[in-house]
């Protein structure tokens, strides 16, 4: 007579993509930037990290591709986090508009990854 | 399609005679000697704006008195590109143009005064809403910028299209 013992092996793997603007985030460059979002979502990406590190300047046309990554995230079931700009006058930006409330702010990649 | 490139604009307002009744008056600082003063013109496009305010914070990025210069610029940049883009994207969209800024620095106090001229479809500022800040708003930040980054904000239309006039009283090293 044998002891058999099964084990079921799961593994789960959710797919972070950290999306990062290297430049500026502005009217015109924010389309490409929703293009790129958008094609990530369309290949079923639903957790995004921006990292806005390198993004020394921000208008509010980059603001809004942000916050509708962040939407279609969310509809997906996903989320978002954001990395803090190293830029000074960029930060004070986002605590202006109270993004940093509406975003969940992280102070790396790494940290923001860790998080979901 | 509307051609209103082809249209000149109009003098701009602080190129108009100050003591006119008929124009809506934007003096020159009282001493010229203690003022500078540079002019852009530019078409109304996307693609360009940026160069505005550039060429308005290089304007000012040697001025050794300058406060904080790293914020103060940036936020003046910003002011100028949200004002700019509104042109081009609002004024000017059913039609293409340009958009002509002139930028005044003035002393005692240290002054800055952008001029932001437009030949396009004018609108009503005051009836654009405030956004909600802390909800998921994707739009209305931009006109909210400008009136929190200057200290004077003014929309005007004027003969043949409109005028905005952003004006910062610019933070000074103070020696002790």
């Amino acid at each position: 007579m044998t002891n058999q013992m099964n084990i079921a092996i799961h593994e789960n793997v959710v797919r972070i993509v950290t999306v990062a603007p290297e430049g500026r985030l502005d009217a015109f460059s924010a389309p490409k930037f929703r293009e790129k979002v958008l094609s990530l979502i369309a290949d079923g990406v639903k957790y995004i990290v921006l990292d806005l590190s390198q993004t020394p300047f921000m208008d509010s046309a980059g603001m809004a591709a942000l916050v509708s990554a962040l939407k279609q995230c969310r509809q997906l079931g996903g989320d978002v986090r954001m990395v803090w700009p190293q830029a000074d006058p960029v930060k004070r930006i986002l605590s202006l508009t109270k993004f940093d409330r509406v975003f969940e702010m992280k102070n790396t990649v790494e940290e923001a990854v860790s998080s979901f | 399609m509307n051609h209103q490139a082809s249209r000149d604009l109009p003098p701009m307002l602080d190129e108009v005679d100050p003591n006119s009744q008929s124009n809506p008056v934007v003096a020159l600082p009282a001493d010229p000697s203690t003022s500078a003063k540079i002019t852009l013109d530019i078409p109304a496009e996307v693609q360009y704006v940026n160069i505005l305010g550039a060429c308005a914070c290089a304007f000012l990025a040697n001025l050794e008195q300058l406060a904080d210069p790293e914020i103060t610029l940036y936020n003046l940049e910003l002011a100028i590109q949200e004002v700019s883009v509104n042109i081009a994207t609002h004024a000017y969209a059913n039609s293409r143009g340009r958009i002509h800024m002139s930028a005044v620095l003035s002393h005692q106090p240290l002054k800055v005064t952008i001029m932001l001229q437009d030949t396009g479809a004018s609108f009503n500022p005051s009836l654009v809403p405030q956004p909600q800040l802390g909800e998921l708003q994707e739009h209305g930040y931009g006109l909210f910028l400008v009136t929190q980054l200057m200290d004077e904000v003014e929309y005007k239309q004027i003969d043949g299209g409109s005028v905005w006039k952003l004006s910062k009283n610019l933070p000074v090293i103070v020696n002790s």
